[in-house]
């Protein structure tokens, strides 16, 4: 069934926009949103794979020149597009019901935000239209702006204007790359520039190709938050609320994806991209782990943990073997899992006691120990403790890079893997093990159960996935199979 | 005992020395930030071993001599639009230097 | 006299690097925020130019029209279908940015993005 692929962007963008239409009524924007949150994981299940042209205009064949060139917009659905979108419905389906669990009036502009970023990322996974992306990414970063800007915690509006300037300068420079990639190729289908590539129809040296190649690598470091745009990308994690938090970072996590799988297909010939990834990639851990380890607010701190923990993807990427691209592929899948478990759990303490400052915590084990356990278990997940997921996917890592003769990377990749270890040992002492102090309240309030419910299934699937990870590893290397 | 006073003096640099964890907290940071670049200079290797020695070793001197680094580099990476845009800039001009004019000899 | 396509790409860097002064060096949000419209209609404009051709057609096809004729005269249409869509994804950013810069001038009382902007704990330790 061909036909679910657009319908995979659809649904969510009509749900989205039905939700703002009649948000006075609450309890049908309730059920309406919880019945879509259910209708998105299972829509990638049910789809075949294969190709959808937007309005049905086939790939032509030229008469000049014989080329197959692409008219249409096109989607283009396959293994790891249905990972991927899978994992984010499932993602989107947690959000979407501890916010309808915990709030009394559901407001229907929230709501509208968090599908309208679903249809906006699950678009930009599917799509073979390098422009069309772009697009998409600039809907989705409006709507991380918007999803900070409707959470309660200080200091919103200012991050999220200083996001939006950053972005201002990082968007205009991605879209100025892939115009100079439709100036010299006269395509912006991936499919097609890519045809041009390979057979020589573009010169690989010309200075032009290689501008574009910065230029759109420059837009890729803003989309994904990759330094130097870590430190802002952090700021609007810990400024989103603890369900939001968890998936703006899964947002991140695709968009990186898939921009960085389309740049790869385009520009993998020049070896100074590879160069750039891993350096980048290097730096990103190095910054992320540093910063993480100094921070005092937990909810910042989990912020650059996850800025750190892409370093891995994109180490996974740059190196280029097919066993390092799978590994990537997996630690991507994995880092989505943990980090939306983290947010989620570090989240909900900061709303219970009111303070996300690790110097005026403390003995909170006594209080909620279900979740200090679920808290702990996640965090030895992130820092790649056995027999967790994080573990298996920093284990083939640390073999990729090995086996391609950077032994160096993989004492990087071990240490960082070491100091994130200590974060955790640090911020959970802080946490829960400390005494308590005097002037800290503990509301007689519980954790609302919605909160352990979706804490639980994504545990429950870094369990799986850590034991198992043939699961996953056989659709992402169906997929690394075709990409090179 | 200059060394043990230069360590004493590290610690008293740290904003947040207050309590045990921030400053095993830092030192852990310290200690990786150091190990983890230098490891990172070594790549170079691939390039030109000799190239690969002078810097490691130079980056070596100047990092151990700067010794409490992470004040510097938190104070570096905080949330000012500024300094998150002067580093943003000079991101953008160093990629597209090395790509424009480095990027055959690669 | 220069060529026409030539002439919009020298406007193209003028309106790109004007824009990047003024978003860098100037500390008025309202204006860093006019010099970041000019960047991104620089980048337009950019693709605008790409579809230019010397003597060349709209690219509409009508009956009657020869059509090796009109594919070697009209212009490239695909750089102005995209770039529709992004001016109109500027817009609504710069509407979103001046209505974000308009809740916290209310809140600061200033426009100066180094008061306004500046990190928290800076400001702390200031006082």
């Amino acid at each position: 069934m061909n036909e679910l692929i657009p319908i995979m962007v659809i649904i969510p963008m009509t749900c989205a926009l039905l939700l703002s239409l009649f948000s006075n009524q609450n309890k049908l924007i309730k059920g309406l949103a919880f019945f879509v949150a259910i209708c998105i994981p299972i829509i990638p299940l049910l789809s075949n794979y294969g190709l959808h042209y937007f309005g049905g205009h086939a790939p032509l064949i030229s008469n000049l020149t014989g080329v197959l060139y692409h008219p249409a917009v096109t989607y283009s659905f396959q293994s790891l597009q249905k990972l991927f979108i899978f994992l984010l419905g499932i993602l989107v389906f947690l959000v979407v019901f501890i916010y309808i669990n915990s709030y009394k009036k559901a407001s229907g502009p929230y709501l509208f935000l968090i599908f309208m970023g679903t249809a906006a990322i699950t678009a930009l996974m599917l799509s073979d239209d390098i422009f069309h992306m772009f697009i998409f990414f600039e809907i989705a970063a409006l709507v991380q702006v918007g999803i900070i800007a409707a959470s309660s915690i200080e200091d919103r509006y200012e991050t999220a204007l200083k996001y939006m300037i950053m972005g201002s300068i990082g968007g205009p420079m991605l879209l100025l790359g892939i115009g100079i990639l439709l100036a010299i190729t006269g395509s912006v289908n991936i499919t097609d520039i890519v045809y041009a590539i390979n057979h020589n129809l573009v010169s690989m040296n010309s200075p032009v190709f290689l501008l574009a190649c910065g230029l759109i690598f420059f837009g890729w470091l803003y989309t994904s938050g990759l330094p130097p745009f870590h430190t802002i990308k952090s700021a609007v994690y810990s400024k989103a609320e603890p369900h939001a938090a968890a998936l703006l970072q899964a947002f991140t996590v695709i968009t990186l994806v898939s921009i960085l799988i389309a740049m790869f297909r385009i520009f993998s010939n020049l070896p100074i991209f590879e160069a750039l990834l891993v350096g980048f990639a290097l730096l990103a851990m190095i910054l992320g782990i540093s910063m993480a380890l100094t921070q005092n607010d937990f909810r910042r701190m989990i912020g650059f943990l996850a800025v750190g923990e892409l370093g891995f993807i994109v180490l996974g990427i740059g190196l280029n073997t097919e066993f390092a691209l799978t590994a990537g592929l997996f630690q991507a899948i994995n880092e989505m899992i943990v980090t939306a478990l983290l947010f989620i759990g570090f989240g909900v303490v900061a709303d219970l006691i009111k303070t996300s400052d690790i110097r005026k915590t403390g003995g909170l084990i006594a209080y909620y120990p279900k979740l200090a356990i679920m808290i702990l278990i996640g965090g030895f997940s992130m820092a790649g403790v056995p027999p967790l997921n994080g573990f298996q996917s920093k284990l083939m890592l640390i073999q990729a890079s090995l086996s391609s003769g950077f032994p160096e990377i993989s004492i990087i990749a071990i240490l960082v893997s070491i100091a994130t270890f200590v974060v955790f040992v640090k911020v959970f002492y802080a946490m829960f093990l400390k005494p308590k102090p005097n002037d800290l309240v503990i509301p007689n309030k519980k954790v609302p159960r919605s909160t352990i419910f979706a804490m639980a299934i994504l545990l429950i699937m870094c369990i799986i996935l850590g034991l198992f990870p043939s699961i996953i590893t056989g659709y992402i290397s169906g997929f690394v199979g075709g990409l090179l | 005992m200059r060394f043990y006073d230069k360590l004493i003096g590290i610690f008293k640099s740290f904003k947040d020395s207050t309590s045990n964890t921030g400053v095993s907290a830092n030192l852990t940071a310290e200690l990786t930030l150091i190990s983890t670049l230098l490891m990172a200079c070594l790549l170079l290797r691939h390039i030109n071993i000799l190239l690969s020695a002078v810097i490691l070793l130079g980056f070596a001197v100047v990092l151990l001599t700067n010794m409490p680094l992470i004040p510097k580099f938190k104070s570096e990476q905080d949330d000012s639009l500024n300094k998150m845009l002067f580093y943003v800039i000079i991101t953008l001009g160093f990629i597209i230097t090395i790509m424009y004019w480095g990027g055959n000899f690669v | 006299m220069l060529d026409l396509q030539l002439a919009s790409l020298f406007t193209v860097g003028f309106l790109i690097v004007i824009g990047l002064f003024s978003a860098i060096f100037i500390d008025n949000v309202i204006k860093k925020l006019m010099g970041i419209a000019f960047i991104e209609e620089g980048v337009n404009l950019f693709i605008v130019t790409l579809g230019y051709k010397e003597g060349g057609i709209v690219p509409i096809y009508l009956p009657g029209m020869d059509a090796n004729w009109f594919s070697s005269t009209a212009a490239y249409p695909l750089p102005y279908g995209l770039v529709l869509t992004s001016i109109v994804i500027g817009a609504s950013t710069l509407a979103v940015m001046l209505a974000l810069t308009m809740v916290l001038y209310k809140k600061y009382g200033t426009l100066s993005a180094s008061k306004m902007l500046a990190s928290r704990e800076e400001s702390e330790l200031n006082e």
